[in-house]
C-alpha cells in the first residue's frame, strides 16, 4: 500500500479522533449527547420551546454535516462512519436531546442508508411522543433526470436548506411551517459538481475512484458516484459555463430572477480557483438576465481531499430571501 | 412443566442467546454468500451485532418477552450497521412493542410475532416475497407458523389445548429453511444483488440463510428445553 499523504493515527480511529478534536476545539458550540459519542448537539442551547432541526450523514464531508450544528443552522447531527450512514439509534439520541416540545425536522441528504435509518429513528421518536417530519436535500442535477428529481442525491446545496430552515425555526414558526419552508428551499436549489480527482479513505488505503490527471468528471457524487460527462479537463470558464448551463436548464428561473449562489470546494481545490469559477458563474447569470443576491464561496461540503468543486443555485423569493438574510449573516459554516 | 404449551420468556432468552451465537458462528459462510451478490460483509456485521446482543441479553430481565425482543432490536440497529441490521433491528423493536409485558408465547403468539417481523422488514425495506431477500425466509416462517397454529386450533376445538408453541416454532424454522433454499433459484429484484443479478443466481441469499439459521437454532434450543421439562 502506497504511503498516504494524510495526517492521522490509526485509520480505524479516524472518525472518533476527528470528533474528539472537534468537541475539544469548540466546546461552547457543540457537545456529544451523554453516552452517545456520535450524537452531536448544540452546547449553547437556551432550552426555549421551539421546533428544532436534526441532520446526519457519513463522515468525510466536513463541514457537512456536523459543522452546521451552530446557531442559525441546525440543532443536532448524527455522525456516521466515513461515507456511511449513522445508525437509527444515534439519530434517535439526537432527536431526544434536541426535542423542545414543538416537533423535530430531519433535514439531510437523499441517500438510501440515511433514509432507512432516519425513517426508523422517526418511527421510534414518534413512539416516544416526538413528532418528526423529514425534508431531503436532492439538489444534484447530475444524479437523476428531472422526471425522477426525487431520486437525486443531496450535495452542497443543502447549505441553503440549513440556513433557511434554521432561521425559520429560530423565528418561532411551527413544525408545519418550518417543514414547508425547508421543502421550498430544497425544491428551489440545483447543484452540480466536477471532480478532478478521487479521494482515499484511510481505512481502505487506495483511492475509491480515479480521475486521471488532465481529465475531469462532471456530475461525480461526493462518494465517488459516477457522473454524467468525463473528458479532458477544460478551462475554468468552460467548466463553469458547462455547469451553469446544466443548472439553468434544470432550474429554469423566470426572467430577471434573484438567485443565491454557492461555489463549493470538494476539499483539495483552493479558494482561488473557486473565485475564478465564480467569476464566470456571475457573468453567466448576468448575461442570462438574472441577479445574484448573495454569493457563498468556500468549503461547504467536501469529500475528504477530492479535487473539484460544485456550484449551487437557489432561486429566491421574498420568503426565502428573508430567511437567508436573517441573523446570523455569517456565510461560512466552518465551525469556529 | 409447561402444561399450556407456551414458551416462557426465560426459555426464549436462552434460545435467543443460542440463536445469536449460531449466526455469529456462521460468519464466514454468510460473508461468502453475501460476497456473491453484495459487498460481502454480512457475516462480519451480524457476528459483531449478535456478539453485542449476547452481552445485552445476558443482563436483560428474563421475565418479559417484549424486553428481550426490544433490546435485541435496539442492539442490532446500533451494532450491526447495515441495511440488514437496521431492518432486522427495527423488526425486533416493533415485535418488542407488540409483546411488551408478555411473560410467555403461545403458538398463536409465535405466529403473530413472526408476522410482525415479516411486515416490518418488508414495509421498511421495500421487498416482498419472491425477490430473493430475507423477506422470503421471514415470510416462509410466518406462513408455516400461522398455518400450524391455525391447524392446531382447529384440531383442539372444544379441548382448547391448541398447538404447543414449541411445535409452531419448529414448523416456522422449517418454513424459513425451505424458503432460504429456494432463494437460490430466484432472480434478485432489489438491493445490491439486483445489479449483480448474474452473479447472484444459483446461490442462496445470505440474509435469508441468516434468518433461517437464527430461527433453526432458536427452535432447537426451545425443543431441547421442552425435553428437560421447561
Amino acid at each position: 500500500m502506497a504511503p498516504l499523504r494524510k495526517l492521522l493515527n490509526e485509520p480505524e480511529n479516524f472518525v472518533d479522533e476527528m470528533l474528539e478534536g472537534l468537541l475539544l476545539a469548540h466546546p461552547r458550540l457543540v457537545r456529544a449527547v451523554s453516552g452517545e459519542p456520535r450524537a452531536i448537539v448544540r452546547a449553547d442551547d437556551d432550552g426555549r420551546p421551539r421546533v428544532t432541526i436534526a441532520t446526519g450523514g457519513g463522515s468525510g464531508h466536513l463541514p457537512l454535516f456536523v459543522g452546521y450544528v451552530r446557531p442559525g443552522f441546525v440543532d443536532g447531527c448524527a455522525v456516521g462512519n466515513l461515507f456511511a450512514s449513522p445508525s437509527a439509534e444515534e439519530m434517535l439520541a439526537v432527536t431526544q436531546s434536541i426535542n423542545r416540545g414543538r416537533g423535530v425536522l430531519y433535514l439531510y441528504g437523499n441517500y438510501g442508508g440515511d433514509r432507512l435509518n432516519f425513517d426508523i429513528a422517526a418511527e421510534l421518536a414518534l413512539g416516544e411522543g416526538i413528532e418528526v417530519t423529514t425534508v431531503l436535500g436532492a439538489d444534484d442535477v447530475a444524479s437523476a433526470t428531472p422526471e425522477h428529481a426525487s431520486r437525486r442525491r443531496g450535495i452542497a446545496g443543502i447549505f441553503f436548506g440549513y440556513k433557511i430552515a434554521g432561521a425559520c425555526a429560530a423565528s418561532g414558526a411551527d413544525l408545519a411551517t418550518v417543514t414547508r419552508v425547508a421543502q421550498h428551499a430544497v425544491d428551489s436549489t440545483r447543484s452540480i459538481g466536477v471532480a478532478l480527482s478521487g479521494c482515499t479513505l484511510p481505512t481502505v488505503g487506495h483511492p475509491n475512484f480515479e480521475v486521471p490527471a488532465g481529465e475531469m468528471e462532471i456530475g461525480m457524487g461526493i462518494h465517488g458516484e459516477p457522473g454524467v460527462e468525463r473528458g479532458p479537463l477544460r478551462s475554468a470558464d468552460e467548466v463553469a459555463g458547462n455547469m451553469l448551463r446544466r443548472l439553468l436548464d434544470d432550474l429554469d428561473p423566470p426572467p430577471g430572477s434573484s438567485l443565491a449562489v454557492l461555489v463549493n470546494s470538494l476539499g483539495a481545490t483552493p479558494a482561488e480557483e473557486l473565485y475564478i469559477l465564480y467569476r464566470r458563474v456571475h457573468r453567466g447569470l448576468a448575461d442570462a438576465g438574472h441577479s445574484v443576491h448573495r454569493a457563498f464561496v468556500g468549503e461547504h461540503a467536501t469529500s475528504l481531499e477530492m479535487a473539484g468543486a460544485s456550484v449551487s443555485l437557489l432561486l429566491l423569493d421574498d420568503e426565502l430571501t428573508g430567511y437567508l438574510d436573517a441573523e446570523p449573516r455569517g456565510a461560512t459554516a466552518t465551525v469556529a | 412443566m409447561n402444561s399450556t404449551g407456551t414458551i416462557s420468556a426465560d426459555v426464549l432468552r436462552q434460545a435467543m442467546l443460542a440463536a445469536g451465537d449460531q449466526v455469529a458462528a456462521l460468519r464466514d459462510e454468510l460473508s461468502a454468500l453475501d460476497a456473491a451478490a453484495g459487498d460481502g460483509d454480512l457475516g462480519v456485521t451480524l457476528a459483531t451485532g449478535f456478539g453485542q446482543v449476547r452481552l445485552v441479553l445476558e443482563q436483560a430481565d428474563g421475565s418479559d418477552v417484549g424486553v428481550l425482543l426490544s433490546q435485541t432490536g435496539r442492539t442490532l440497529m446500533r451494532k450491526a450497521p447495515s441495511t440488514f441490521g437496521s431492518l432486522l433491528g427495527l423488526a425486533f423493536v416493533r415485535a418488542g412493542s407488540a409483546f411488551a409485558g408478555t411473560p410467555d408465547l403461545s403458538a398463536d403468539d409465535v405466529a403473530r410475532l413472526l408476522g410482525v417481523l415479516t411486515q416490518a422488514v418488508s414495509e421498511r425495506g421495500g421487498a416482498v416475497p419472491g425477490q430473493r431477500t430475507v423477506v422470503d425466509a421471514l415470510n416462509g416462517a410466518a406462513t408455516a407458523a400461522a398455518g400450524a397454529a391455525g391447524a392446531g386450533a382447529a384440531c383442539a376445538g372444544a379441548a382448547g389445548a391448541g398447538l404447543d408453541a414449541a411445535e409452531a416454532l419448529a414448523r416456522a424454522a422449517q418454513g424459513a429453511a425451505e424458503a432460504a433454499e429456494r432463494t437460490a433459484e430466484m432472480e434478485p429484484a432489489v438491493g445490491r444483488a439486483a445489479w449483480l443479478a448474474d452473479r447472484a443466481r444459483g446461490s442462496r441469499d445470505a440474509g435469508a440463510v441468516a434468518w433461517a439459521t437464527y430461527l433453526g437454532a432458536l427452535s432447537a434450543s426451545v425443543t431441547a428445553a421442552r425435553a428437560t421439562g421447561a
